[in-house]
């Protein structure tokens, strides 16, 4: 916009500002004082009917030139005093918008940007959008502190990522990648789960609600979207606390590793449906992220994979002191190495080994009592296929004796019943020879989730026929028969005989557990 | 030495505070249960308040809900206290903004973040135009520098 000088001109009528055409061809411009112009504006703007008024008088004012050329420049004047007049009119309306949003809007910057944070990236970028003095906030670096791009729409590629941890800068603390899973369905499962600060305190998430299968959309991230946290030696990956990631099909582990590698302060890592291996990933884990507290891995294969080895475990336990939370569900788990992981984490809370295959529940024996006894709170092992029903008994009997006393959620429920003894093909839906009841009656602080198949008791061991499952009497008959071969197959072939728990290779297991503690230390000499 | 002994004497005579609203409304709270603000405990144990704690950037029935959450907070179970904070805080848009500059400028984190978490709830998953309508902005932005946001992030907006 010209400066409006005030001039000499002798412009007596205030509609028309010069005495001289300004558009005439040559004719030196000759500037308004602003009293002048106002007046004009003024009289423009208090035109009743603005569009017929002006139309006729630009009508006028052409034919009364005579050259062509001072037409046009008179059509041309129009068009840019018009424009003019429009950009000036947006101007101020977009400066009264400022204030009014800055006038209406209750919380100080810092606040908003505080707000900010704690919302998922997409959502950030439209608050963003919204206005200037919110998209001023969203320029603050601690707005991206929480990255969140599991967005619905798989439209988040790699630049995305890199640009969001670089607006971090040096506040980046938590990192979420990728396609979420669906929540689990139990209500009360999440409800229960949705408290334990003890380990959460930082992040406050509830730890444990999702389970079910990855969607069919695949995300458009590659291996390398993690890349970004191991440049410039990997200073963004230092100040990482929090990484999940879920259902990145391109991930594999030399790039998870690679990432992992540089996350050398994460408190809690997060890996759902990604194809990379149990025991590298945990190895990685155990070399380099000392500081752990929450590992929570579910395969995207269930029962395929077999990787974990004991010296994995021993290095996890060794690595990784103050990991509180661990879940390793759908992998194939064997007992002797689990034992070693719930045995050798001191601080060790919360247990989810839910969908594994090959634990028969074995690894509990012992656990709440003698000189380290585990101060477990949670333990979830539902829908493992291979966990016995007797194993579950004998833990239960465990609870009831007194142990566990910080035990206060427990999830046996399984879809397809629990394991008998010899043989994991025969399922007991209905298993009364838990004492699931006396449990909820006697150790009220514990939330027991025993949900099993509604078809009623299905015990099929070898002495029995179908037709005496139903009546009471040949139940407590099978339940003793169950306990019956149980304690007295110390040595019993059939326990390493079971095709299905993959525990052959195991010597004396029985008596190995019964002298729990000694087993353990040469276990863990072997470190 | 002789100065903390006095400031423990003051902390222990004083048990309750009145804290005045900016409207002049007055509340009774243990000094225990108002040592949950930050300023209000820094100024006790610097020994300036001898009863009244003037809280002039508050009015009396936002103190009164900031109280309310004091007194509930000083004792109970974490899973009750969740449900009660739920609870809590279903109120008008306009006392929840209330409650957050109370808490900040009374420094009670553990309350701050209940009410930015929950403001922030509210932002989830809104267009931009429901952020615009639900807390009353309106765009001050050329079409340009508008194009340019949206083209930034266009990832956000597909």
């Amino acid at each position: 916009m010209d400066p409006l000088l005030s001039s000499s001109s002798s412009s007596s009528a205030p509609k028309r500002p010069c005495p001289r055409d300004p558009l005439a061809a040559g004719g030196p411009r000759v500037p308004l004082d602003p009293a002048a112009m106002d007046r004009l504006l003024e009289a423009f703007l208090s035109l009743s009917d603005p569009s017929l008024a002006l139309d006729h008088s630009l009508e006028r004012l052409i034919s009364s030139r005579v050259l062509e050329s001072d037409r046009d420049r008179a059509i041309e004047g129009a068009i840019r005093v018009g424009s003019a007049l429009l950009e000036a009119a947006k101007r101020s309306a977009r400066k009264r918008a400022s204030k009014h949003n800055s006038a209406s809007w209750p919380l100080p910057p810092d606040l908003t940007v505080k707000v900010f944070s704690m919302l998922d990236t997409q959502s950030l970028c439209h608050a963003a959008a919204a206005c200037s003095m919110f998209n001023k906030c969203a320029t603050d670096p601690l707005c991206y502190a929480n990255i969140d791009l599991t967005v619905a729409v798989p439209k988040v590629n790699n630049m995305v990522v890199s640009t969001m941890i670089q607006r971090a800068g040096k506040n980046l603390q938590s990192l979420k990648l990728g396609i979420r899973p669906s929540p689990t369905s139990t209500a009360e499962f999440s409800q229960a789960m949705s408290t334990p600060k003890s380990s959460m305190d930082t992040f406050g998430l509830p730890w444990n609600e999702k389970r079910s299968r990855p969607r069919r959309e695949s995300s458009v991230l590659t291996r390398s979207c993690l890349l970004a946290l191991s440049v410039d030696g990997g200073t963004s990956g230092a100040l990482l606390r929090r990484l999940h990631l879920y259902n990145i099909d391109k991930m594999d582990n030399s790039s998870l590793c690679t990432a992992l590698v540089a996350c050398q302060s994460l408190l809690d890592l997060e890996l759902i449906g990604l194809h990379v291996e149990l025991r590298r990933t945990l190895d990685v884990v155990s070399t380099h992220c000392h500081s752990i507290e929450r590992l929570f891995f579910e395969s995207s294969d269930t029962g395929r994979d077999d990787s974990l080895k004991s010296p994995t475990c021993i290095g996890l336990v060794n690595g990784c002191p103050n990991l509180t939370t661990l879940a390793l569900r759908g992998f194939k788990l064997h007992d002797h190495k689990v034992r070693i992981l719930v045995k050798g984490f001191r601080y060790l809370r919360f247990v989810d080994f839910s969908t594994s295959y090959s634990i028969t529940g074995m690894f509990l024996r012992n656990l709440g009592n003698g000189t380290n006894p585990l101060a477990l709170e949670v333990l979830v092992l539902r829908d493992c296929l291979h966990l016995k029903e007797v194993e579950v008994s004998r833990f239960l009997s465990a609870v009831l004796d007194g142990d566990f006393k910080t035990l206060r959620y427990l999830d046996i429920s399984n879809k397809d019943g629990l394991s008998a003894n010899n043989d994991w093909n025969y399922r007991c839906y209905n298993p009364s020879v838990i004492p699931i009841s006396r449990v909820l009656k006697e150790r009220p602080d514990i939330c027991l989730m025993a949900n099993f198949p509604p078809e009623g008791s299905f015990i099929d061991i070898e002495h029995f026929s179908d037709s005496e499952i139903s009546s009471s009497t040949s139940f407590q008959m099978m339940a003793a028969a169950v306990f019956g071969s149980y304690s007295t197959s110390s040595s019993d072939s059939s326990y390493s005989s079971d095709p299905g728990s993959g525990n052959e290779d195991v010597h004396d297991v029985n008596f190995a557990f019964y002298g729990a503690d000694s087993y353990d230390e040469m276990e863990f000499q072997l470190a | 030495m002789a100065a903390v002994a006095s400031t423990s004497a003051v902390t222990q005579a004083l048990k309750t505070v009145v804290l005045k609203s900016s409207d002049g409304e007055e509340f009774v709270v243990e000094s225990l249960v108002a040592n949950q603000s930050e300023t209000i405990k820094n100024m006790i144990e610097d020994g300036c308040v001898q009863s009244d704690v003037p809280v002039p950037n508050v009015v009396g029935s936002v103190l009164a809900k900031v109280v309310e959450y004091w007194n509930r907070h000083s004792s109970g179970k974490e899973e009750e206290l969740m449900e009660w904070d739920k609870e809590f805080l279903k109120v008008d848009r306009d006392v929840l903004f209330d409650l957050m500059n109370a808490a900040n400028f009374l420094s009670t984190k553990p309350l701050l973040d209940l009410c930015c978490q929950a403001v922030a709830d509210t932002i989830k998953d809104m267009s931009v135009e429901d952020v615009r309508d639900y807390f009353g902005i309106e765009s001050d932005f050329t079409e340009e520098e508008e194009a340019k946001i949206r083209h930034d992030n266009k990832w956000a907006f597909e």
